[in-house]
């Protein structure tokens, strides 16, 4: 059953959402604000 | 700053609209209620914030039947929400604003000062678009930012086997609406992955895209008022649909000195969320900082006090209380603050008073969290651990398995 499969594998799902978390978190600080920041430096 | 956005923007008077409904919402529902009044010092049902445990020195409204005063009060609130809908109507948005401050402040005051039991995740909202709508600039886009980094940061509480594995939902004894008990665990884990990452396409230029995390939140909330009711999709979806829907357009973050407020508040959300998780121990265990950040559907919860009260002559009162609705969150501190007012400060003739506590999360066995000879003698720290409430690393009592549960 898939619920036991990841009760088994807790620690290891819990341990790729928080990776997915900071990365996606770090993806958009990225593209919502250095990028912007960076091309406004740029263009000055 | 007051008004003068919004008078430009067909986007933002549409959400000062659905500002003023949700406080319409909210108003109703708080006129006639005993929170926040008079009576609940002196019934002892009330429960102030954690941080601010003398909430009640501030109360001065008293409702049906003991008193006038707070529909008299709400009185007023509701004329000025309908004289600012006129204010609307007439197009003078920057009075309309300025007048929108009042329910504002009142808002912000019931759910985060008065009160420990009205700041559903659902109030969060409410006051983050109000803030943005009556203080930030940049408005439209930190109104969007703000409604998609909640979903993001509504996952911190969701990484948890409750929603992983789905354990919120499979012990509850009529399992997850209109979803097979073998596919809860995909539906959960769906909901993660689009609250994590699908919810950022709501912001995205590609209309494609956008349109499906809408029609994916859309779904979303409307599915989820089987469960919560129509109170929390009401204050979320039109605010959703305004600003992802027909009207959408990307936005360029902003970058300007103007945008630093906006940002700042979003950075301060984001320390706020990990408040529960940098006290030690489990927060769905302890409920320690757990309001702090967005907690809806942390854990499934199920409890079960006894109280033991010792009069000054020797007698002895037992007092039982048991849960098994899942969304109560068994918060010790919200027993402990009763305890503590109604019996330890509030009655001369007690000496001591024992409290066991017993908490499942998840339909885990019952664990004795908290167990005081005197319960009287401690106090609550908001912002750090207690040592009297144990999580899993203190090993407490482990007292037998939990039984499927119920919400309501």
């Amino acid at each position: 059953m898939l619920q036991a499969f990841i009760l088994t594998h807790i620690e290891l799902f819990e341990l790729g959402y928080r990776i997915l978390f900071f990365g996606s978190l770090g993806y958009l600080v990225t593209e919502y604000l250095l990028v912007p920041l960076y091309r406004e430096y740029v263009r000055k | 700053m007051f008004g003068s956005e919004i008078q430009q923007s067909k986007v933002l008077k549409w959400a000062l609209g659905a500002l003023i409904f949700q406080y319409f919402i909210n108003f109703y529902w708080w006129a006639t209620s005993t929170v926040g009044t008079l009576e609940s010092v002196r019934q002892f049902t009330y429960v102030c914030p954690r941080f601010f445990q003398q909430c009640q020195e501030l109360y001065f409204l008293d409702t049906l039947p003991y008193g006038y005063s707070q529909t008299t009060f709400y009185l007023f609130l509701l004329g000025l929400l309908a004289y600012i809908v006129y204010l609307m109507q007439q197009g003078r948005w920057q009075l309309a604003t300025i007048v929108t401050v009042i329910p504002f402040v009142w808002h912000t005051l019931n759910v985060f000062i008065l009160t420990g039991v009205r700041d559903g995740n659902y109030q969060y909202y409410v006051f983050i678009f109000g803030f943005t709508l009556l203080f930030l600039q940049h408005k439209e886009f930190f109104l969007k930012l703000f409604v998609v980094f909640f979903y993001f940061l509504s996952t911190v509480a969701k990484t948890h086997p409750g929603w992983i594995a789905g354990t919120y939902f499979s012990t509850l004894e009529l399992g997850l609406p209109l979803v097979p008990d073998a596919l809860i665990p995909v539906a959960t884990n769906v909901v993660i992955m689009m609250e994590m990452v699908g919810a950022w396409f709501l912001l995205s230029r590609n209309l494609l895209y956008q349109r499906l995390a809408l029609f994916f939140f859309i779904f979303f909330h409307l599915y989820s008022s089987i469960l919560v009711g129509w109170h929390y999709p009401s204050i979320v979806l039109p605010m959703v649909l305004l600003l992802f829907g027909p009207l959408y357009r990307y936005t360029v973050p902003p970058i300007d000195r103007a945008a630093i407020t906006g940002w700042l508040v979003a950075a301060l959300l984001l320390c706020m969320q990990f408040i529960p998780v940098m006290i030690p121990g489990d927060e769905k265990l302890t409920l320690e900082g757990n309001k702090y950040g967005l907690y809806m559907f942390e854990a499934n919860h199920q409890c079960q006090s006894e109280v033991v009260v010792t009069y000054h002559n020797d007698s002895t009162l037992i007092l039982n209380n048991d849960s098994n609705n899942a969304p109560h969150r068994c918060d010790p501190y919200d027993y402990w603050f009763d305890i503590t007012r109604q019996l330890c400060e509030g009655d001369s003739l007690v000496k001591t008073v024992q409290w066991r506590f017993d908490h499942s999360i998840n339909g885990e066995p019952f664990l004795r969290i908290v167990d005081e000879t005197n319960i009287c003698e401690r106090e609550y720290k908001p912002f750090s651990r207690n040592e009297w409430i144990k999580s899993h690393e203190d090993n407490p009592e482990v007292i037998g398995p939990a039984p499927k549960n119920v919400y309501y």
